[in-house]
């Protein structure tokens, strides 16, 4: 499998890297880190998939895509993105998965004042909008986007009392924290928040004591396959009632490890998850009808979650390059400032992640209406209509 | 009855914990080295079996092969090539990985039953020890404990990295080994509990067994009581260390295929669970076999109710309590070590 990752990527940057060396006036440039080695590797590499698929020209300018492996490795993240910056003077910086390396990025990237689309889920990328960071955008919704959705839905099913479960770390107190926020005003609250260790090798003791608690549902503060063993222990104790998840659920592999156990947990999340049971003529099917067809030509799979990120970074592409371009010539810093200003104020955009309006103020403006509340029934995420 | 619940909770952990505590005291009373990689040994078999349900062929096999034929040109170099010495050794370094090889390419896309899967991962993971201990800790035979805890770290770290390598960075789940649940005085207990601990209990019977009524066994004994002792005897340490590596991995993946459908296993995980196998080998001494499972079973225990009192300090509450426990038995028992 590594030998294979690293072939492709050998193989993406000759191609690009070739086409960089050429790369002269009226030639946009996209400089890419993504992981195609190392722990973040599974979550790179097919988005480096989706990076053969972005389109060769945007607002009539040719573009090179400059593709580094960031080896999911801080060090090597920082001297990818000087690289794409000094050397390959890339006009826009796409890049990173993983939580030390995305950070990485940002300080960099707010120094050279070059606009960062930022692939990762983690609030503080682009939160507050400071000196640094109003250079960087997040392709992925935060957290705060997705939780009024999820107190929406429990308020919907009369959930009056409710049980959290999830990592021992910050994950968990942005989800504690997101609940006393919007809590009261419901008329709901948290009666019992239990944490456990990815290590661990039982969370029995925590199921036992949240079932003690008896609440109508239980929230589970973490992400992929870690979150399928609280969720078994739930269910194994005998909890009948709701579980949610939070929105890092949302890969393949958290069903495929789950099983029987995870049917029918609820979570809330990005439209290009459930895309295929949305109508023909909504906005998010007609985005994914554009992506997905070709990627599974292509890689003779389906494009996870994070490969429709590079889709949704060239739709954003798509939209601030015509605006950028009345500043100035891509190379230039003006070209830049017209980028980062069409990119801070966007309006409305729809993207395989939801719906898009950054201000100011917020770069990672995605509308809580354009998140939407799926289960797991038959070992697929389906709408919950 | 949660009580009761918490208390199966503990012993069920604490029962893996025990598995690789033994481990981890049986090859540092013979050999003295401090086999950081026991916990590897496990996550490589919860890994392994995982795959052979998913119809892949683990890596694992390859790494067999990869380590016997490693073990068997290092050998080669510094040994006196006799006849005997090479029928021997191309038997269990090169003709055992091969067969194990095919046999593993052969069956796993038919899936065969779990019984089967089970035997072929212990019959993959098990040789791995007796290679790693010529390779790496045999030629330091006479280095320090320092020493060879360091080769331990060098092993341990390569083999974590390959296991990286191998299963990529997501966990794994494998069916349980038994679906039944029964009830015992209002609390439920699974099936793949009750084997879990059962598993143990014959494991530890068996060692006991071993040291207590077979030559080897005793033997082996001899060189953990005094290895000069056991030399002039005529016991060959070498062979007793490479017996002891099998053993311990035995023991390992042993340990793996019964968490393996219990807990998610990433290729770091047996570390983490190794550590706390550790710290109940040190409350046992390392040197004594009941008190390191009983040492285990309390840690088990500790977790559950710490984990139930307040999860965010069930950490903190098992380390914590250690402390105390360790230093007493600093106080009382004065190193033993370097008496060579």
């Amino acid at each position: 499998m590594l030998g294979t990752a690293l072939r492709r990527l050998l193989l993406t940057a000759a191609i690009f890297g070739a086409a960089a060396v050429t790369a002269g006036a009226g030639e946009l440039t996209v400089g890419l880190n993504l992981p195609q080695t190392g722990p973040g590797s599974s979550l790179g590499v097919p988005m480096m998939n989706a990076v053969s698929l972005m389109p060769p020209t945007i607002g009539g300018l040719k573009v090179n895509y400059v593709a580094l492996d960031s080896r999911t490795d801080v060090t090597q993240t920082a001297a990818n993105t000087r690289k794409l910056i000094t050397e390959n003077k890339a006009d826009v910086l796409i890049g990173e998965v993983v939580t030390p390396t995305s950070l990485a990025m940002v300080p960099i990237a707010g120094e050279a004042k070059t606009p960062l689309l930022a692939t990762s889920p983690i609030k503080a990328l682009a939160y507050p909008v400071d000196d640094v960071r109003r250079w960087v955008f997040k392709i992925v919704p935060d957290d705060d986007t997705t939780a009024p959705p999820v107190v929406k839905y429990l308020a919907d099913k009369g959930v009056k009392t409710i049980g959290i479960i999830g990592y021992n770390d910050a994950y968990l107190q942005v989800w504690t924290g997101l609940f006393d926020q919007l809590l009261p005003s419901t008329g709901m609250k948290v009666i019992a928040v239990e944490s456990f260790e990815r290590s661990a090798t039982s969370t029995t003791p925590q199921a036992l004591k949240l079932i003690a608690a008896k609440p109508d549902a239980i929230f589970v503060a973490a992400g992929g396959t870690p979150a399928v063993v609280p969720i078994r222990d739930l269910r194994q104790r005998g909890f009948k009632g709701i579980i949610l998840a939070s929105h890092g659920i949302g890969l393949p592999d958290f069903i495929d490890r789950g099983g029987k156990d995870v049917e029918g947990v609820v979570m809330v999340g990005e439209p290009f998850i459930i895309w295929r049971d949305l109508p023909a003529d909504s906005p998010y099917n007609k985005l994914a009808q554009k992506f997905v067809p070709a990627y599974q030509e292509k890689f003779k799979a389906d494009p996870p979650m994070m490969a429709a990120h590079i889709a949704d970074c060239a739709t954003l592409l798509e939209m601030a390059v015509p605006e950028a371009l009345k500043r100035g010539q891509p190379g230039t810093q003006e070209f830049k400032d017209g980028l980062r200003d069409a990119l801070e104020n966007v309006k409305g955009l729809y993207l395989n992640n939801g719906l898009l309006s950054n201000s100011p103020t917020n770069h990672a403006g995605y509308d809580p209406g354009g998140q939407f509340v799926m289960t797991v029934k038959d070992g697929a995420f389906h709408l919950v209509k | 009855m949660i009580f009761w619940t918490l208390v199966v909770d503990g012993v069920v952990n604490g029962a893996i914990y025990a598995l690789l505590a033994i481990g981890l005291v049986l090859v540092f009373v013979v050999t003295r080295v401090i086999l950081l990689p026991q916990g590897v040994y496990m996550s490589f078999a919860a890994l392994t079996l995982s795959q052979f349900q998913r119809g892949n062929v683990p890596g694992t096999a390859g790494l067999l092969l990869a380590l016997g034929l490693a073990a068997f040109v290092i050998d080669l170099l510094r040994s006196r090539v006799t006849r005997a010495w090479l029928m021997r050794r191309v038997a269990s370094d090169l003709a055992l990985p091969a067969i194990m090889y095919a046999l593993v390419t052969w069956l796993v896309p038919l899936r065969p039953n779990m019984a089967i899967q089970i035997v072929l991962t212990l019959a993959l993971i098990t040789p791995l020890g007796p290679y790693l201990y010529r390779l790496a800790f045999q030629p330091l035979e006479q280095a320090s404990v320092l020493t060879l805890l360091i080769a331990s770290v060098g092993v341990h770290i390569a083999l974590t990295v390959l296991g990286l390598v191998f299963f990529g960075p997501e966990g794994f789940l494998a069916n349980p080994l038994s679906s039944a649940h029964f009830e015992a005085a209002g609390i439920v207990i699974s099936g793949q509990s009750a084997i879990m601990v059962a598993v143990s209990l014959v494991i530890m019977v068996l060692l006991w067994l071993l040291f207590d009524r077979t030559l080897i066994g005793k033997a082996m004994r001899a060189v953990a009581v005094n290895r000069v002792g056991a030399r002039l005897v005529g016991i060959p340490i070498s062979q007793a260390g490479e017996i002891t590596f099998a053993l311990a991995s035995f023991i390992g993946a042993v340990s793996g295929v019964l968490i393996a459908p219990v807990s998610m296993v990433y290729y770091d995980t047996g570390f983490l669970i190794g550590l706390i196998g550790f710290v109940a080998a040190i409350i046992g001494g390392m040197g004594s076999y009941p008190l390191a499972v009983a040492g285990a079973i309390f840690v088990g225990l500790l977790q559950s109710f710490a984990a139930f009192w307040n999860s965010n300090y069930q950490q903190v509450v098992v380390f914590t309590t250690l402390i105390p426990i360790l230093l007493l038995r600093s106080l009382r028992a004065p190193a033993v070590e370097e008496d060579e």
